[in-house]
């Protein structure tokens, strides 16, 4: 019995060290762990022992199935991890490949920057506002310091609408600024202000690569006490320099707005050149971004605001040139339609 | 325009070497914006005279051709040129390799050896326009120099005696700047800015006490503040010597005669507008008056204009001479005939000039200074100078007599009080008084008395030629002082401004939110569309034209009409792209412009979507729709619901469309696009588009939804399927199922619907699963006995025929 015990132990060596895969090893289970495998069978052989010899016998069995049940064990553990291997391998996948196609829409390259806009200003305490598009004479213009004779008017052909006019507020146009907002506002608001509003403007004119007949501006407008021209460098500072997330410098040079006095164009200096010069800046170094200037006394009278008490400034910038230089965009028009071809680049 | 460096120095005492960059930098950041400034002699480098010796075809090219050019030193060169004047022994401007041409006027090239359509070229035969010159009507036309008689090879500088700087100013920048539009100003303000000595002219001429002073009758004096003539005879017309010459060349005037060219060198060095009349041409003197409603006069590009009664004139008892401040008439201008001449120096108003400019078209140098409100003193000094001058060159002609002048202006100088710290406070510099003083005064200012160091105001007169309209208010004063101070040295001081939260903008935010969900999670792009479109548009979708604003002036019979709904624009631009793209989805968000019959129209902002669809897809309004379903859900809409649309628009598809109805009031719809136009703008596909007023949706949207507590006991789920009539809806079906229902109904979802072959035609088969839960208690099997009964009974009586209910009996 003890030398059967023997061979037994060795045939199980032996086929678990043969068994290649998990099926095979659980052939070898059936076939000698079951309760109808060899092992049981010797177990079931132990009655024709003499009791003397029994227990002794029971005990050699029973530790000889734990070994093997151990050696077992590992056998198809080890099996378990090599066909895990073999089966990730087959999984292999060419990660080059384009992902799932999960569609996704775009948002336009005007209204991202335009909320960039938004949450600088507003984070140093700038109310957004609106106006209307369809604008009378008197907000354009008239009330903006700009009389009929004036040249100025020249500067920025309007496209009028075919109503009758009004006799206090003249005929009706399509804005050609923002700027009418600041009356506006200055109406219903009063003084102290800090305003910015963007929108969509228009102007009669020719449209080539840099010139739309509709395009986007930005007014800004703060009415305080004791508001300075040193206020209005240190703000739009802060603004390019959060906008393009580097430090940004600006210069005043004279300029002429009929609404503003004195008048200044703002420019920035080159940020791809750290202005030392290059065909965008047009060797340079500045790049031309704004009209601004102290609000005319003019217009703060027409806004019903007192300008012995309050004096502040105004500026006004184009929001899509802004896209385009952000951008690299070539041609204004390309805001316009539905070239998706330009849209889902954003 | 243009600036002559060596002229400014007549006037103004500037180092002879400039770096000309700093210069420039300086008076831009001073006064007025210069765009350019060119040593002439630097552009001309590497450019000198040849002589076309030879002229063949190229074999290669039609328009071009293969010169042999003589550039001296007994060199001749190849080179290809498509001038279309070319001839032989013509001389013509030569750039060499190295030089630098403005390509067509534009780009800036350098030159090199090239191979033009395979034959070798060793530089360029230049038209005026290359070389930095006023360009010639035909751009093709080179610049032929034959007159010159000068020996090939010779510098192309020296050949045009081009050794001046020429500094081109933005004339925008000098709009409110009458001061500026002349020589002499330019040196005024470059003094100041430099700190340089001015030294102004004094024109004196031999003018005879008596004799014959022209007869002038001023009959507007309000739209003639000044006029002034004097008569001079035995002129002899010819050509101007060169030196007057350059510089009418240098500042961008063509050359015509000598007396013509002495009004317009004093234009250029004054900044006053002359005009020269043939003497005999006048009859009975100058009569300034305005027009007789259609009166004629052919000027002197040789267009007859026909005037109004808002217009002036300088007319003689007769017939209208010249168009005041605007041009001159054909038949009183000098001619090579001209021997007595009447040289007029006036002012004009500004605004009428203008006008009259507008009104006729015509937009000449001289309206460009009158409109800028010219100070009348200059008219005498532009006289004088101009007498002065053409004395020199017909030394044989004679002043027949003393200046009229006809005066009716102002000649105060106004006074401007000036509050120190309002100053300080603009400019955010504590500017000392005495500074400001200074820098006025370098700019012709007074300052009425002495200005102590604690002054707190004081007073400045103004110069006459500021006084015109540039000057007039305490604001204008920060400006000249904030200038000369220097705009560079104004610190960059953010305001110490009372913290303030400002208002929101809900509806931009709304905006954003909006942008961020259509695009993001549901997948559309933006667009931007003009806010225009045809009368055709209006037609084709049959809007309502009464309600569309046009525009008087347009640029396109495309764009004449006002937006009053973004659906026409957005469908085009959805078309666009489905050239690009497989079934792209976009949306807008923009404004709409309803007329009213009031003054202001009304504007509405509207958020709109298109999706193209598969021709195949016969349900296309389900898309759309569960697009708005999912952005109501997103932003919490409170009430807003999907109903039947009563009376569809004609651009709608009419059984397939819905009002957005929010608290009773229709604020938009969702649709398929009518077949009829998604076949116009060929569609390889079927349109579904809404458009609702955002402004609406973003006062209805609600913040904080309220969390529905989860039942903790077991649902039950069971399927119903029906076959009903097609025209039941589903709406009707839920309605009545959730009446007949108990109260442990959860949901009902609709999750199969079929219409086709398999069916009966005119019926459909619908399949929804309910869900059955209660709040307070495990449902039993006889509760879900209950439902199903309750559930197939309310389905039937609605005509349906609910499959499979025998056998689940």
């Amino acid at each position: 019995m003890e030398e059967k015990l023997k061979e037994l132990e060795a045939k199980v060596k032996i086929a678990i060290a043969a068994a290649k895969t998990l099926s095979e090893l659980q052939e070898v289970h059936n076939l000698y762990f079951s309760r109808k495998g060899e092992l049981a069978g010797l177990m079931n052989e132990l009655a024709k022992l003499s009791s003397a010899e029994r227990p002794k016998m029971g005990q050699a069995i029973n530790s000889a199935k734990v070994a093997l049940l151990t050696e077992f064990e590992q056998k198809q553990s080890e099996l378990k991890r090599a066909e895990m291997e073999s089966q990730l391998e087959e999984e292999w996948v060419d990660i080059t490949a384009p992902g799932v196609d999960g569609h996704r829409g775009h948002i336009h390259p005007l209204s991202q920057v335009q909320q960039e806009v938004e949450e600088i200003f507003s984070s140093m305490g700038f109310e957004i506002k609106d106006g209307p598009e369809v604008e009378s004479e008197y907000f354009n213009f008239e009330g903006l310091n700009i009389p009929a004779s004036h040249p100025a008017r020249d500067m920025q052909d309007t496209f009028f609408v075919d109503e009758n006019p009004d006799k206090d507020f003249g005929r009706l146009v399509l804005r050609t600024h923002t700027s009418p907002v600041q009356v506006r506002t200055m109406q219903a608001e009063g003084a102290p202000l800090r305003i910015i509003v963007p929108g969509r403007v228009f102007r009669y004119e020719a449209t080539d690569a840099s010139h739309d007949s509709t395009f986007y501006q930005v007014e800004g407008l703060l009415v305080d006490e004791d508001i300075s021209l040193a206020h209005l460098k240190g703000v739009m500072e802060e603004f390019l320099t959060r906008l393009f997330q580097k430090e940004v410098h600006v210069r005043f040079r004279p300029g002429y707005f009929p609404f503003v006095e004195p008048g200044l164009e703002l420019d920035f200096g080159c940020l791809l050149c750290e202005q030392k010069g290059c065909k965008t800046c047009k060797f340079t170094g500045w790049i031309e971004f704004m009209g601004a200037g102290m609000v005319h006394p003019f217009v703060l009278k027409a806004g019903g605001i007192n300008p012995e008490k309050y004096q502040g400034w105004a500026f006004g910038f184009g929001l899509t040139r802004l896209v385009m230089m952000r951008h690299r965009i070539p041609d204004i028009r390309l805001n316009f339609g539905g070239d998706v071809r330009f849209l889902n680049q954003f | 325009m243009y600036i002559s460096l060596d002229w400014l120095r007549e006037y103004v005492d500037l180092p002879k070497k400039l770096n000309l960059g700093e210069f420039a930098n300086l008076i831009t950041i001073r006064s007025a914006e210069v765009e350019g400034i060119e040593d002439q002699q630097k552009a001309f480098e590497k450019m000198v005279v040849g002589r076309i010796t030879k002229l063949k075809k190229h074999p290669d090219a039609d328009l071009l051709r293969l010169t042999i050019v003589d550039i001296g030193d007994k060199k001749e060169v190849q080179i290809v040129c498509g001038g279309s004047n070319l001839k032989e022994d013509i001389l013509v401007p030569v750039a060499l390799p190295g030089a630098i041409v403005k390509w067509h006027g534009q780009e800036i090239v350098e030159m090199k050896i090239a191979r033009v359509r395979g034959q070798e070229s060793h530089g360029m035969i230049c038209t005026a326009e290359e070389i930095g010159l006023p360009a010639a009507e035909d751009e093709r036309e080179i610049l032929d120099l034959s007159h010159l008689k000068t020996k090939p090879g010779t510098s192309l500088a020296k050949a045009l005696n081009a050794n001046d700087t020429i500094i081109e100013f933005d004339n925008k920048a000098l709009t409110h700047r009458p001061d500026l539009w002349g020589h002499r100003g330019i040196a005024r303000e470059i003094a100041a800015i430099t700190g340089s000595k001015f030294t102004d002219k004094h024109p004196n001429p031999k003018i005879p006490q008596n004799g014959e002073s022209p007869a002038i009758t001023v009959k507007d004096s309000e739209l003639c503040p000044r006029y002034m003539g004097v008569i001079i005879k035995g002129v002899r017309i010819g050509d101007s010597p060169e030196w007057l010459a350059k510089r009418l060349r240098a500042t961008g005037h063509s050359v015509i005669n000598n007396i013509v060219d002495v009004t317009n060198y004093v234009m250029e060095e004054i900044g006053q507008p002359l005009h020269a009349f043939d003497l005999k041409q006048i009859s009975g003197g100058i009569v300034v008056r305005t027009a007789k409603k259609n009166e004629k006069i052919v000027t002197l590009d040789g267009e007859t204009k026909i005037l109004d009664e808002n217009m002036l004139l300088i007319a003689d008892k007769k017939k209208p001479l010249a168009v005041a401040g605007v041009m001159g008439g054909e038949n009183s201008g000098i001619d090579e005939k001209t021997v007595d001449i009447l040289i007029e120096s006036a002012n004009f108003d500004p605004v009428s000039v203008r006008q009259t400019s507008v009104r006729l078209g015509l937009r000449t140098d001289s309206v460009q200074r009158f409109e800028k409100s010219l100070d009348p003193l200059q008219c005498e000094i532009a006289i004088k100078l101009a007498t002065k001058l053409i004395l020199e060159l017909c030394p044989e002609a004679r002043v027949a007599g003393p200046i009229a002048d006809i005066a009716n202006f102002d000649t105060s100088e106004p006074l401007v009080p000036v509050d120190v710290k309002r100053v300080q406070t603009k400019i955010g510099v504590e500017v000392p008084p005495a500074e400001m003083g200074n820098y006025l005064e370098q700019l012709g200012f007074e300052v009425q008395g002495k200005l102590k160091e604690n002054a707190q105001t004081f007073v400045v007169k103004v110069p006459s030629w500021r006084a015109t309209k540039d000057v007039d208010i305490e604001d204008d004063i920060v400006e000249e002082i904030a200038r000369m101070y220097g705009y560079e040295k104004i610190p960059a001081i953010v305001p110490a401004l009372p913290a303030f939260v400002p208002k929101p903008n809900f509806e931009r935010r709304h905006k954003h939110d909006t942008r961020a969900i259509l695009a993001y999670a549901l997948g559309l792009t933006e667009v931007y569309n003009y806010s225009f479109y045809s009368k055709q548009t209006v037609k084709d979708y049959g809007l309502n034209p009464n309600e569309h604003l046009h525009l008087k002036n347009y640029l396109s019979e495309e764009q004449s009409l006002l937006r009053t709904s973004l659906i026409p624009n957005l469908v085009r631009s959805l078309r666009e792209a489905a050239k690009y793209e497989d079934m792209p989805h976009l949306f807008e968000l923009g404004r709409v412009y309803i007329r009213k019959g009031r003054f202001m129209p009304e504007e509405n902002k509207m958020l709109a979507a298109a999706l193209l669809l598969p021709k195949t897809e016969k349900n296309p309004f389900t898309f759309i729709k569960g697009i708005l379903e999912k952005y109501f859900e997103v932003f919490n809409i409170e009430g807003a619901q999907i109903q039947k649309n009563e009376s569809p628009a004609p651009y709608m598809h009419p059984f397939q469309t819905a009002s957005v109805v929010l608290r009773g009031k229709n604020i938009g719809s969702l649709f398929t696009l009518h077949p009829a136009l998604t076949e116009e703008e060929d569609f390889d596909g079927r349109v579904a588009c809404f458009e609702v007023n955002f402004s609406s949706m973003s006062k209805a949207r609600q913040v904080g939804k309220k969390y529905e507590v989860q039942s903790v006991y077991p649902s039950i789920e069971f399927d119903v399927s029906v076959l009903l009539d097609k025209k039941v809806t589903v709406g009707e079906l839920e309605k009545a199922l959730k009446r007949a229902l108990p109260d442990y109904l959860k949901k009902i979802k609709l999750f199969d619907s079929y219409e086709g072959d398999k069916i009966e035609k005119g019926k459909k088969s619908l399949a929804f699963r309910l869900t059955l839960q209660a709040d307070d208690r495990t449902l039993e099997n006889s509760d879900l006995v209950e439902a199903q009964r309750a559930a197939w009974e309310t389905l039937e009586k609605l005509g349906g025929a609910v499959r499979g209910r025998h056998e689940q009996k």
